[in-house]
């Protein structure tokens, strides 16, 4: 019945629809650099494009009020949904984890940034300790068997081998089975696995290269998960946001394990 | 012949048929499902500007193609509502199978777009010193997204395909409307998905 009194000229609604979908090709193909513009043709027209569609062809300009209110809701939903997760999502760091990768490309602009009592906890973790520090420490025990077992060190990286959720993925145990580990591939930490030969893949498929598991690997490897990613298995794990002491007690614990 | 017709299809407390109004429901849970997900999109990319490599290697004029098929069958659609309304079966129909066409462009485009992605992936390819899959997450959403949209075609391309042998017979004519407020929201879902993976680097 409405759709009768509203005729439109659809075939006037089709070219201008086209003319708006020229525009947001070319605008950003003209001026590339210009973020507005890119901003504006892209997302602008979309959205006037859209409301022309809803409006003209699917008729929303003469139905009825009822049907803009059920899309109200949802959109407030939408809101809601983007609201709640945001602040979480767009955060730098938590209580156990910290985005390098952006705090990486970010750097001059993180540290312009307000937050300066959390950044001020974050700073020395990523850069002044891992830098100076591992090359001394590497040195004067280059993979020795013989080795005494520092068993305070050890407890202390088998506390956290719990706590920083490792064991979800590397299995340690034959008896009790790592489900994520095993979905993902991780390499478990069972048999005689330290000093042994492992193909690793040198980021998310980048080249295939042999590396021995040594405490440069490994510390590395805690660091940057995605540096050197073992064949095969699927790159799931973040880096391990962690002091160089906490990584050395990790990595005496896992050493521990191989047997 | 009243009879025919189940009585709730006759009534309505808000005015509108009981059909659209279904239709326009179904539209608005697609809008929480694709807005979902685009929301979720938008909060990774803007908390990750690295993403911005990875959009170029979507291959744009493909994207750009499948745009204006879309917005074509669009036009068709609407045409043959017209024509069903004055009562031109057979030029509805018609209309009908040329939305049908364009949908079958559009996948057609999608899967060369998808095969060039995914041996580009396969072989570590480079471009403005950044490497395709540096950051898969961005690819995650791409798949799904598009995926999930090509999904949409293949079932709305369906369902016009049965309403159109209907539509020759004479029979459930108001279901033009409702096929079309479907493969318009199709349609406002690509044109969103579009700047979304394409334009925007």
């Amino acid at each position: 019945m409405n759709t009768q009194t509203g005729i439109h000229n659809y075939w006037k609604v089709y070219k201008c629809l086209l003319i708006l979908f020229g525009v947001s090709v070319i605008g950003p193909f003209l001026f590339p650099n210009i973020k507005i513009i890119v901003l504006v043709t892209a997302f602008g027209i979309a959205l006037v494009k859209a409301l022309m569609v809803a409006g003209k062809f699917m008729h929303l300009d003469v139905e009825r009020k009822y049907i803009w209110q059920l899309f109200l809701i949802c959109l407030v939903f939408l809101f809601v949904l983007f609201a709640g997760v945001a602040p979480d999502v767009f955060n730098r760091h938590g209580q156990n984890w910290v985005k390098k990768e952006f705090l990486g490309l970010n750097q001059n602009a993180a540290e312009d940034d307000g937050d300066k009592g959390s950044l001020s906890e974050l700073k020395p973790e990523p850069e002044p300790e891992p830098e100076p520090e591992p090359e001394p420490e590497p040195e004067p025990e280059p993979e020795p068997e013989p080795e005494p077992i520092n068993i305070e060190l050890v407890n202390k990286g088998k506390k956290l081998y719990e706590e920083k959720i490792c064991f979800t993925c590397h299995q340690t145990d034959p008896a009790v089975i790592a489900q994520a580990g095993i979905a993902l591939k991780a390499p478990k930490f069972i048999g005689k696995f330290w000093g042994a030969d492992r193909e690793v893949q040198l980021g998310i498929s980048g080249p295939v290269m042999t590396v021995k598991m040594n405490e440069e690997y490994f510390l590395e490897s805690v660091e940057k998960p995605m540096e050197k990613i073992v064949k095969g298995s699927i790159p799931g794990m973040a880096p391990l946001p962690t002091t160089l002491e906490e990584r050395q007690a990790l990595m005496e614990y896992v050493k521990s394990l191989s047997k | 012949m009243a009879f025919e017709v189940p009585i709730a299809n006759k009534r309505s407390a808000t005015g509108i048929p009981t059909g659209r109004l279904g239709m326009w429901w179904v539209v608005a849970s697609e809008v929480v499902i694709f807005g979902g997900l685009i929301v979720c999109y938008l909060l990774y990319r803007l908390s990750n500007p690295t993403w911005g490599g990875e959009a170029a290697f979507t291959i744009v004029p493909a994207g750009a193609i499948n745009t204006f098929v879309l917005l074509t069958s669009s036009f068709f659609v609407v045409m043959a509502h017209k024509a069903a309304q004055n009562n031109q079966l057979k030029r509805a129909f018609e209309f009908f199978w040329y939305t049908i066409i364009c949908a079958g462009l559009f996948l057609l485009v999608k899967s060369y777009e998808y095969t060039t992605e995914i041996t580009e992936m396969h072989h570590h390819v480079s471009k403005d010193g950044h490497q395709i899959g540096s950051y898969p997450m961005f690819w995650y959403f791409y798949f799904t997204a598009t995926g999930l949209h090509a999904l949409h075609v293949i079932g709305g391309a369906v369902a016009i395909g049965i309403v159109s042998f209907d539509l020759r017979k004479g029979k459930n004519i108001q279901r033009v409307e409702y096929v079309g407020i479907y493969w318009h929201f199709v349609d406002v879902v690509w044109i969103f998905l579009f700047p979304l993976f394409y334009i925007a680097k």
